[in-house]
């Protein structure tokens, strides 16, 4: 076999645990490895301590490997569906739709919802996936009635500025700590999840990467365009339906209860492509869910910031890592839409 | 001989289903297995929209065409998959895939859902690179390839595949002489040895004259003229399709020559 990567899968699955461990080992309270160790082993007689890795460590570090994988794949799918370097999880409008549903949450005080819902995490979770929902079946429906798939793409970019120029006139009239409020969402956080949470949000995700991988032989074919696709078999319009479905419950589950996650989605997959040097789905799929796991793992313990008790907004660490990887693909390799 | 296609009053043409947008008069004509078929005729002639018609890519605007005894319309795109295989004549941008597996593409039809690649795909696509003498360079990555070699790849897929009929629209385009040469003679050892049908489009008239079983030519009334490539020279549909001030056909050397140098 011309693929021997046995040391790059041994690396992205060992490091895992180390990143595991560092992000129950950093936050604003220190506690010692060997308390960790006790706490697990269920031998710590120290209560506050084991509240705080069960119900804050641990679940942030299930929701970086959920988030990871998802937003990573979701964005794989798109790069192809669309042959853009560019294409990210977000680029159909579902992080905007998202954003959308939570702003009439939050910026209306509830108020739009006839007071129904207390603001909490439920409810912004809820207005996410419901306004991800709507932007996501106008782009289904969409993809149904045209044959281009650029069209579908200008829709959805376009169904985005729509959204946002919406967004825009909700902050213009809410008061400053509606505003701030929805800001903070749209930072992205881990933090805060409980496992309830996590239970329908690995759900989704299975479900969503499922779907991925039901779709292998398409993300693959399409590389070659639409015509050798359909004479190799391809049904276009279910595939790309359900490549749209499966990024899209990704994606928007993600952003339902992390806020929308910038440039992870974008970036893994090109990683993977260099450093695996292929563009077969059959590696890139577990490379990418693996890569993207890792990486969302290193950015939410920077966001924590090792030995202070600030927390920073993930997506600024996101960008601040995955952009200059943009700049060093962008500017460092002749092409890289070739890479695709 | 065994008939593989027939074509039966086939109007073709993009729009509305209706009469008035057909580019050709209607075509029935039938194509017999193990066949090297050269289609020419002059750019904007409709040879794209027929070899797309004919490989369900585009629907007829009325006529039937049959593959192997069933309406082709009837053929979804799996089953089409084993019967009709494609190449094509647009410049493809993929750089990180290796020869060996774009031809394991061909393979998909017959694959699980995971694409996973048995023994005996994995000696089919081995023979299909060595079928276009290319197995050297299986582990090479297609973006890295001369033009040349990547037509060699892209046939090989369509051989993996393993369909009893080819369709290749211009293949030929931006290679050079050699190169041009090369892929023709491989594709018509193809239909020699493997019984395989093979439909090809081109601007090279003097390589069809010699390669061809038969000649579909589209003539300057929008017929398609079907013949052997003597007896399109002799009956001088030849020189009503390719009619120009500025080229004369020679017929007994079988190629073209500037009117200046005469």
């Amino acid at each position: 076999m011309q693929y021997s990567h046995r040391n790059k899968w041994f690396l992205l699955i060992g490091i895992i645990p180390i990143l595991v461990l560092a992000n129950l080992f950093f936050g604003s309270v220190t506690i010692p490895l060997t308390e960790i160790i006790e706490v697990f082993q269920g031998d710590s007689s120290n209560l506050a301590w084991e509240m705080i890795l069960f119900e804050s460590r641990l679940p942030r570090v299930f929701a970086a490997i959920l988030c990871g994988s998802a937003i990573s794949i979701s964005g794989f799918q798109m790069q192809v569906l669309f042959r853009n370097a560019l294409a990210g999880p977000y680029i159909l409008g579902i992080s905007s739709g998202a954003s959308l549903g939570v702003s009439l949450l939050v910026l209306t005080g509830g108020w739009l919802f006839g007071g129904m819902f207390v603001i909490d995490d439920w409810s912004i979770a809820l207005a996410s996936t419901l306004g991800a929902m709507l932007i996501l079946l106008l782009v289904f429906a969409t993809s149904i009635r045209v044959k281009d798939i650029m069209t579908v793409l200008i829709v959805g970019i376009m169904l985005g500025a729509l959204t946002t120029a919406i967004i825009g006139v909700l902050q213009y009239s809410s008061s400053s700590d509606q505003l701030k409020s929805f800001v903070i969402w749209t930072l992205g956080s881990l933090d805060g999840i409980n496992y309830n949470e996590l239970f329908i949000l690995s759900i989704a995700v299975i479900i969503g990467l499922v779907l991925a991988l039901s779709q292998l032989k398409p993300l693959n074919l399409l590389l070659m365009g639409e015509a050798y696709s359909k004479s190799m078999g391809i049904n276009l319009v279910k595939s790309r339906l359900l490549i749209i479905l499966s990024a899209g419950i990704l994606a928007g589950s993600v952003t339902a209860f992390c806020g929308p996650i910038g440039f992870i989605g974008i970036v893994v997959p090109h990683l993977c492509r260099v450093w695996f040097q292929t563009s077969n789905a059959r590696i890139l799929i577990p490379a990418i869910v693996l890569l993207g796991i890792n990486i969302m793992l290193l950015s939410d313990c920077i966001a924590h910031l090792p030995f202070s008790d600030l927390v920073l907004p993930l997506n600024s660490i996101t960008a601040i890592l995955g952009i200059p990887i943009i700049f060093w693909m962008v500017l460092g390799r002749k092409n890289i839409s070739s890479n695709l | 001989m065994k008939e593989i296609i027939n074509i039966d009053k086939l109007l073709i043409g993009y729009g509305p289903k209706n009469e008035g947008c057909a580019i050709m008069a209607p075509i029935s004509t039938v194509v017999y297995e193990g066949e090297f078929i050269c289609l020419i005729g002059e750019n904007g002639k409709g040879k794209s929209t027929l070899l797309k018609t004919l490989s369900g890519n585009l629907e007829a605007l009325s006529g039937m065409v049959t593959i192997n005894g069933r309406n082709l319309s009837d053929y979804d795109n799996q089953e089409l998959s084993t019967q009709l295989s494609l190449v094509l004549t647009d410049k493809l941008s993929i750089g990180l895939i290796t020869v060996f597996d774009l031809v394991a593409f061909g393979r998909y039809p017959f694959t699980n859902w995971l694409a996973k690649i048995s023994k005996k795909d994995d000696s089919i696509i081995t023979e299909s690179l060595k079928a276009c003498g290319i197995e050297g360079l299986a582990n090479r990555y297609f973006g890295n390839l001369s033009d040349g070699e990547k037509q060699k790849v892209l046939i090989a897929r369509a051989i993996a595949q393993q369909t009893p009929i080819i369709i290749l629209d211009e293949p030929l385009n931006h290679l050079d002489l050699i190169n041009k040469v090369e892929i023709f003679s491989l594709l018509q050892q193809l239909c020699r040895t493997t019984n395989k049908t093979i439909i090809i489009s081109t601007h090279q008239v003097e390589l069809a004259l010699q390669a061809a079983d038969q000649l579909w030519l589209i003539t300057n009334d929008h017929q398609l003229s079907v013949s052997t490539p003597d007896d399109a020279i002799t009956n001088g549909v030849f020189d009503k399709a390719f009619k120009s001030d500025k080229v004369t056909f020679n017929k007994q050397s079988k190629t073209f020559q500037l009117r200046t140098n005469l």
